[in-house]
């Protein structure tokens, strides 16, 4: 049973900090009273700008020649800048131009799959027009500076630590504070003097930037390589961790290492291999266990911020 | 510069608007798809006409594609007229698909089908109704629950929906890969590929699965076409002429002029929905008994288009069929462009340039809806 343990958890928090990093973005975009439903997009397409730097980068100077610091960094970036560009998208037609969140949202889901899913196979076959013959891109080289193997890394911590300080964010800053008033009344925020479209640019953005790293996680040290990547269950599942963790990026760390732990847990029961399908189904019902109850119970501090899903225009009354 | 409301804009103002933003967003696409590919625009497109419209049959599964995907859209359009952002058709339709093929399984394993002496005609006769009504019972169950939960505790039904398709999903897998039946009534063969269902019925008689005209391939396509077709005609009407379709304009305007008008606006959400997901069910039906087949991606994204069809058309039917052909269009004719070295155009390029398009039309709306002043800003009357 404890060497079971021993080799399970490292294996669910793997596969738990995708959603992990998914959830506390989406938890920052909601408290600014945006539902993005384009996280799984977004964190597809932060996926495949690590990736392709990544690529890049070790395509010019070869795998052996490779610097730790760039081959770190490099992915990293240009995951952020891919990243910081959908959410700039997303606030771009959801607040400047007031659209609808939840169609504007899709969109980018099913922008951000098929650009890294193109992406992917094109650079899967240009990969291939060099020596190696892999069928998925390599990218062999930097992954060693993401996780040595087996283990979770250091974007793991990275992920914990920015889940706890966007937890202490919302709830001790002054800035945190009034960005939850403009979750909850845009209208009210803005008669206080708070600048709401500055705040829910911000919070999306960064919300964006952080839930684009989970799609790096998930490349680097999670599948470790690039095929066919089920980015997009992640981005979902992230979404349903927000509900069941209701909007608490710290419960999140432990719910995210939960739900990796039952996505992975029908694979490494040998009696249960039959069960892998229902083991896979149990966070998607307790998730709408708690929204129910959550919606039963009507307790204040459980609640959606008012505002989600809903665009402000001040002239509207 | 001050952005202010517009009052209503003639209606075809807005879809010269909406026109003009597709028709800039498809040169744009043209152009990606010209700089990565480098083949003359002309030739791709003459490419995409002849691998979609190039013989009787491949007009048929083109039409057929589109009129599954108008079905969908038809389908969530009523809850979202509502104001009911049901993003749950993935798994109502795929619920729907899940029944009507577990009927052709476990109904087909009954003796009475397994007899010879029993004529097609009659075990057409039995299994027809019972994947029909299987499929939209489970279609209507997918959509009766977030609504029943959002009309009691007002459960946010956008979240709901969208778990919904995972369970559904989760469920369709788990008894797909376990159920161990005797081999020929088997699920698909393993967990990726297509496998016929009922195959060894299929050449000869055919039970649940649509005919096909003197044999002819691709004449199966043409029930669900004229069933669809239907589809929209009576949708069409029912929205507009319908006491129903008069209390779902009103309570997507405004819940609370609804209940001080006497609708009861728990019953129009409830019935609605079940409309909604019965719809998707039905598709459901149509989708595994016009292939013979089920597997995890039958519906493939449809779910998700669908509400961005019913979104970009305004709920308007007509427009609906041309966004569902143009977005056809897009993801079955990019399969048809030859491949350059290196690069192979996909579903997921037309995906891409399928979402650059619809943040054309979102963008466009807000030239719709409002107005740019620039200079002072002038005191309106009201």
């Amino acid at each position: 049973m404890w060497e079971f343990l021993v080799a399970f958890i490292p294996r669910a928090i793997v596969n738990g900090m995708p959603l992990l990093f998914g959830s506390t973005g989406e938890i920052l975009t909601e408290k600014s009273g945006n539902l993005n439903l384009g996280i799984p997009g977004i964190m597809f397409v932060g996926a495949i700008a690590g990736t392709t730097g990544a690529f890049l980068y070790e395509q010019s100077v070869g795998a052996a020649n490779m610097n730790a610091w760039l081959g770190t960094l490099i992915p990293v970036l240009s995951c952020l800048v891919g990243s910081f560009l959908m959410g700039l998208l997303y606030c771009f037609l959801t607040v400047t131009l007031r659209a609808n969140q939840n169609v504007t949202g899709l969109s980018l889901t099913i922008f951000g799959t098929g650009l890294a899913n193109f992406l992917g196979g094109t650079l899967i076959k240009l990969a291939k027009t060099d020596a190696s013959s892999a069928s998925s891109l390599t990218i062999s080289g930097s992954l060693k500076y993401f996780s040595a193997g087996t283990d979770p890394g250091w974007l793991a911590y990275v992920g914990i630590g920015i889940a706890i300080l966007v937890s202490l964010f919302l709830r001790y800053t002054r800035t945190g504070l009034q960005l939850r008033a403009v979750g909850e009344n845009p209208a009210t925020a803005d008669a206080a003097g708070i600048n709401v479209t500055r705040y829910k640019y911000l919070a999306t953005i960064i919300g964006s930037m952080i839930a684009g790293l989970g799609g790096l996680y998930y490349i680097m040290v999670s599948s470790q390589t690039w095929s066919e990547p089920k980015i997009d269950a992640s981005g979902w599942l992230a979404i349903a961790l927000v509900i069941f963790t209701t909007w608490r990026p710290s419960l999140s760390i432990f719910a995210s290492i939960g739900f990796g732990g039952l996505l992975i847990l029908g694979t490494r029961l040998d009696f249960a291999t039959e069960m892998k399908e229902l083991f896979e189904l149990v966070p998607y019902v307790v998730t709408l266990i708690v929204l129910i109850i959550v919606s039963l119970r009507k307790k204040r501090e459980n609640q959606p911020p008012q505002s989600l899903g809903l665009a402000y225009f001040r002239e509207e009354r | 510069m001050h952005i202010i409301k517009r009052d209503v804009i003639p209606a075809w103002k807005a879809w010269l608007i909406r026109g003009s933003a597709i028709l800039i967003a498809i040169l744009l696409c043209g152009l990606i798809t010209y700089m990565i590919t480098r083949l003359n625009p002309i030739t791709v497109i003459q490419n995409m006409f002849t691998g979609l419209f190039g013989s009787g049959r491949k007009t048929m599964k083109t039409f057929y594609q589109v009129a599954i995907l108008l079905g969908v859209s038809l389908a969530v359009t009523p809850a979202f007229k509502m104001r009911f952002w049901n993003i749950g058709a993935e798994g109502q339709v795929l619920i729907g698909a899940f029944a009507a093929a577990a009927c052709m399984i476990y109904i087909g394993r009954t003796p009475l089908f397994l007899s010879g002496s029993v004529s097609p005609a009659v075990k057409n006769l039995i299994m027809f109704p019972a994947m029909v009504i299987a499929a939209v019972a489970f279609g209507a169950l997918w959509g009766f629950l977030p609504a029943f939960f959002k009309s009691r505790w007002n459960t946010n039904e956008t979240l709901f929906t969208l778990m919904m398709n995972y369970v559904a999903l989760q469920i369709f897998k788990f008894i797909k890969n376990n159920q161990t039946v005797p081999t020929r009534f088997r699920w698909t063969p393993d967990g990726t590929t297509v496998g016929m269902i009922n195959s060894q019925y299929k050449n000869s008689f055919g039970i649940g699965t649509i005919p096909k005209f003197n044999n002819k391939p691709g004449t199966e396509c043409l029930i669900p076409i004229i069933i669809v077709a239907l589809l929209t005609v009576l949708l069409y009407l029912y929205l507009k002429y319908s006491k129903h379709g008069f209390e779902i304009a009103v309570v997507g305007e405004s819940e609370r002029t609804a209940s001080y008008a006497g609708i009861k606006v728990n019953r129009v959400v409830i019935r609605t929905m079940i409309l909604s997901g019965a719809i998707c069910g039905l598709m459901g039906f149509l989708l595994v008994s016009t292939e013979g087949s089920i597997n995890d991606n039958i519906v493939d994204g449809r779910g998700y288009t669908a509400v961005m069809v019913s979104w970009m058309s305004q709920f308007n039917p007509i427009g609906m069929f041309f966004s569902s052909l143009l977005l056809v269009f897009m993801q079955f004719g990019a399969k048809e462009v030859p491949m350059p070295d290196g690069v192979s155009l996909d579903k997921n390029f037309a995906n891409m340039l399928m979402a650059i398009i619809l943040f054309f039309i979102i963008g466009c709306e807000f030239i719709i809806n409002y107005k740019i002043q620039f200079g002072r800003h002038k005191k309106r009357e009201v």
